[in-house]
């Protein structure tokens, strides 16, 4: 097929190299547009081999931005892999530090990353759309709350995770610490400061984006639009949990559409390769593939915040589920399909994090001193899913006999959404090139439209100058260069 | 004085290890400074810097116009030239960084010196450095050496 192609590349990569291509057809109008995630190259074939037991130190390093729940979905996985359940206290633990480092990273996403947009306004320049216009907007105090509650959401992981960056706790069959009281009641007040700090930024969201006619009319428009299935992790009860439950995924129209156990992702996952790139596009097997549009006949679905509202029939703490009713309400009910709204949607789990957090520190079981089981059975394979900031994490592990790794496979929270980022940024890209004309604002619309999914795009390198610039390269159909646009 | 040596980098990503690999080596080495290591990037970095006189930061670097192994030796501002506006995913550029940290009011380090090692590969796992980077090591750990113990 005759096309014409558009890159957005950054040319240094600090997380991975993000590489945004949008392909022409013959006419010159958007066919299809995709986001180049990085693969992790070489990281099965540097696992295997390995004993099992490594894996929860050496999978958070895949990642600069989310180790923790790599260390969580590894912690689980050997759980799984030696059959061995953890004692309560330590269940309790992990999910603590891993409600802290939710509400940390959905924290650091919507006043530093995604949140600009909104605050700030999508029409103010590139320079201004970061955290300094967000503070310019909200006062330098609430930036001091945001640096401040941070820091002590971090510092719970440090002490319970044992390590400043890549915390080490998890071991299969429980944790390597348990939580003294003088830590408890550290934790019981930062839990309930998070609380107040999530309250102040769905308060500030509403006040400036809700209350301005014309950023609703942006979050509700078409461009930002798309009618697909949602994946989450939900528990007993059908509420959003990060850490445990089953997987439910729910319909365009928002019935449950399947709910399984994490062994069975593969009789529900596959993935989709095309032949111009190394991506892979999961989807769901039982509704098949049917390229990159949305709709009940198409088994694209998303992962992460919105999706993983959507995909649930509430939040398991009142505040939160208070939000949630009031953001339904806003949306005309569930689910929505609002690309935009996965802001609105990390704040409402902003603030499920902090109760869930606070709940959890003010449970006296979780100082019973039994905070490990000691596996005895022999090693074969072992699935463990959680929930990243980013969605939904598998990891999957096969061994010998030795608890020596044959076989890892991983499917990473982005990538589940990477169907969905390619045809956001493909809606995105049709509104502004026609004819072959690229018209002014594509960088922006096209930056609203994958920032929205927070994509990590990290899995990768750390090399300075560390900045990714934004370059959007436009091809004719035969592919050649016909312009470069740089920001 | 209170000075922090942070190696960055990514232990299991070949030649992007080369930070936390020279962290370690300083660590045996030099008595009176903290040395930390990590995979921070961003906006995270000021995190861990806060409440430090002094900051040497040791990394990788890409130029592709000097050798692998060949140590460059930076401040923030030399940076400058190659950073520009994110498209800010998570990818916040150290310069930037220290620019919001400080109109934030982060207590950030007065001396920022930057050694940054040119690498070949950092795309691909492993836990080995090039050969060329490896032999750099002992050099960039005693001009580090120098410089910390210069300053005390």
């Amino acid at each position: 097929m005759a096309n014409k192609r558009v890159t957005i590349d950054p040319i240094t990569r600090l997380e991975g190299h993000g590489k945004i291509e949008i392909f022409l057809d013959d006419e010159g109008n958007v066919d299809k547009a995709f986001l180049q995630v990085p693969e992790l190259r070489g990281f099965e074939k540097f696992s295997e081999g390995r004993m099992a037991e490594e894996m929860p130190r050496i999978t958070p390093k895949i990642c600069g931005v989310c180790p923790t729940t790599h260390h969580m979905a590894s912690g689980k996985t050997l759980d799984d892999l030696f059959n061995v359940d953890p004692p309560p206290a330590a269940k309790k633990i992990r999910e603590l530090v891993n409600s802290a480092f939710m509400a940390e990273d959905h924290t650091l996403h919507f006043f530093f990353l995604g949140g600009p947009d909104f605050i700030v306004g999508p029409d103010a320049p590139a320079g201004q759309r970061n955290i300094l216009g967000v503070i310019e907007k909200v006062g330098l105090d609430a930036g001091k709350k945001v640096i401040e509650i941070r820091r002590r959401l971090r510092d719970i992981i440090t002490k319970q995770g044992g390590r400043v960056i890549h915390p080490v706790c998890n071991l299969p069959g429980g944790v390597s610490k348990g939580v003294t009281e003088e830590d408890r009641q550290e934790y019981i007040q930062t839990g309930k400061d998070a609380i107040d700090f999530s309250q102040f930024a769905l308060q500030a969201f509403s006040d400036i984006v809700l209350e301005n006619e014309r950023y609703v009319n942006i979050i509700t428009s078409d461009v930002y639009l798309h009618h697909t299935y949602y994946m989450g992790l939900v528990d007993e009860d059908n509420k959003v949990n990060f850490y445990d439950g089953e997987i439910r995924v729910v319909d365009p129209d928002g019935e449950e559409f399947a709910k399984f156990d994490a062994h069975e992702y593969l009789d529900h996952i596959e993935e989709h390769v095309e032949p111009w790139s190394y991506i892979k596009f999961p989807f769901l097997k039982n509704v098949g593939w049917k390229g990159f549009v949305d709709g009940k006949d198409s088994g694209v679905y998303r992962v992460a915040p919105l999706a993983r509202l959507n995909a649930s029939d509430g939040m398991a703490t009142p505040k939160a589920q208070e939000a949630y009713e009031q953001m339904y309400d806003v949306l005309g009910g569930k689910p929505a399909h609002n690309t935009l709204a996965y802001h609105w949607a990390r704040l409402i789990e902003l603030l499920y994090a902090s109760e869930r957090l606070l709940e959890l520190a003010e449970d006296e079981e979780i100082l019973d001193p039994k905070i490990r089981n000691i596996p005895t059975d022999t090693p074969d394979e072992g699935v463990g899913v959680v929930e990243a900031p980013r969605g939904t994490l598998y990891h999957h592990y096969k061994t010998d006999d030795r608890g020596v790794l044959t076989d890892v496979n991983l499917i990473v929270a982005t990538v589940n959404n990477s169907a969905a980022i390619s045809m956001s940024i493909a809606r995105a890209a049709e509104k502004v090139i026609s004819g072959r004309e690229v018209a002014d604002g594509l960088l922006n619309l096209v930056e609203m439209a994958f920032r929205a999914y927070d994509p990590c795009l990290a899995c990768a390198t750390h090399s300075l100058p560390g900045e990714t610039p934004l370059e959007v390269r436009v091809y004719d159909h035969r592919r050649e260069l016909l312009q470069t646009l740089t920001r | 004085m209170k000075t922090l040596v942070l190696g960055l980098g990514n232990p299991i990503l070949s030649d992007d290890a080369v930070g936390i690999r020279i962290a370690r080596e300083l660590r045996k080495r030099v008595d009176g400074v903290d040395v930390e290591e990590g995979a921070v990037a961003g906006i995270t970095i000021l995190d861990h810097i806060q409440g430090y006189d002094s900051l040497v930061i040791v990394d990788s670097i890409k130029t592709g116009k000097s050798p692998p192994g060949h140590l460059h030796v930076l401040r923030p501002e030399d940076l400058d030239c190659v950073t520009r506006p994110s498209r800010s995913h998570h990818g916040l550029g150290l310069v930037r960084a220290l620019s919001i940290g400080k109109r934030m009011g982060y207590d950030l380090p007065d001396t920022i010196r930057i050694y940054a090692v040119e690498v070949l590969r950092n795309d691909e796992f492993g836990e080995d450095l090039s050969p060329q980077v490896e032999e750099s090591v002992p050099a960039v750990v005693e001009a580090i050496a120098s410089y910390l113990t210069e300053r005390q």
